[in-house]
């Protein structure tokens, strides 16, 4: 079973990354991350941190964009917009966990 | 009957709503007769709503406790990670009923459920 | 096609996860899939009557034209009592509903569940 986790809080507020390990089971594990979670994906010691959790994850350029960012998150973490984060919830993968 | 939830509760008793919202919510599913199944996985500080010693009534709560034991007696499932809550409590009595986990086990509740939802 | 259901748990100015919502139910209902929304806690306040932010997009309005392209749009009526707010508060198109009737009928109904909160 594939699973989607969705972020939306900074990366100063999640102190433990474990709980997406804890929940991911066998199957791949995405990451998409909405308004403050954005900000993982210039954050100089947590994007390594998160992108270890996971096998692909998604960064909304619009949140990116507002915050003054576009173009400078690391190239691992993939630019998407609604219609792609639609795509990953619907058909991409079984199921979402907020956390 | 179709479909079935998992809520997942990360949150600790009293601090917010958000615990007892969740096992409202779980409650709720449960006796619709429209969901296959329910059930709750207490994690993190959500392993705290658990605790067998609450007294609700000190803060004029409504007891997160008996919103449990609600889940229990309609034959909601109610799951804890034991390595959390010893993490934040030590060694402490709970519920009878609720069912101990470990950690590496969670992986597999998920997978018995195609919706999750968090708290 | 499937269908989504949105959780909301945050309130319509508490921060953008209602911002959220609209796009989120926007873009699957582009794509032809059906949306359901449920308001519970604080979520409540996105289908109250009468926002009127000065600065803020206005969630009523967003709502609104998600209902209008065939959203459904239910309250939880504890939640909504709790807040004060009253039987007929509710914006024209949304319903006020129970967790027991309405939400297990879109977990039933739906494909996929997001939930929406801090």
């Amino acid at each position: 079973m594939d699973r989607l986790f969705i972020m939306l809080r900074s990366p100063s507020e999640y102190r433990d990354l474990s709980i997406i390990a804890s929940l991911g089971g066998e199957g791949r594990i995405g990451i998409i991350l909405f308004q403050d979670a954005v900000m993982f994906s210039v954050h100089p010691d947590r994007r390594d941190e998160l992108l270890d959790m996971a096998d692909e994850v998604f960064v909304m350029g619009n949140d990116l964009e507002a915050r003054g960012f576009k173009g400078k998150g690391d190239p691992r973490f993939r630019v998407i917009g609604y219609p792609e984060a639609v795509d990953l919830i619907m058909e991409g993968y079984d199921l979402t966990i907020t956390v | 009957m179709s479909g079935d939830l998992l809520t997942i509760i990360t949150k600790q008793p009293y601090g917010s709503e958000d615990a007892y919202a969740g096992m409202r919510l779980s409650l709720g599913i449960a006796v619709s007769g429209l969901i296959a199944g329910s059930a709750v996985l207490l994690m993190g500080d959500g392993t705290l709503n658990a605790v067998a010693s609450q007294r609700s009534e000190v803060l004029g709560m409504p007891s997160n406790l008996e919103a449990l034991q609600d889940l229990m007696d309609m034959d909601v499932p109610v799951y804890c990670v034991e390595e959390d809550l010893r993490a934040r409590a030590g060694i402490v009595e709970t519920l009878d009923g609720v069912t101990m986990l470990g950690i590496e086990e969670v992986g597999n509740l998920v997978s018995r459920f195609h919706m999750v939802t968090t708290f | 096609m499937g269908t989504l259901t949105i959780l909301i748990r945050s309130g319509s100015m508490m921060n953008m996860d209602a911002n959220v919502a609209v796009e989120l139910a926007n873009a699957a209902l582009d794509k032809g899939h059906g949306v359901k929304i449920f308001c519970y806690g604080e979520g409540v306040t996105l289908a109250k009557e009468g926002q009127d932010p000065r600065s803020f997009p206005n969630i009523e309005e967003e709502m609104a034209k998600l209902i209008s392209r065939g959203a459904e749009v239910v309250i939880c009526s504890t939640c909504s009592t709790a807040r004060g707010m009253k039987m007929g508060e509710e914006m024209e198109g949304a319903t006020v509903g129970s967790l027991t009737n309405d939400l297990s009928r879109f977990i039933s109904e739906s494909d996929r569940l997001v939930t929406l909160a801090r």
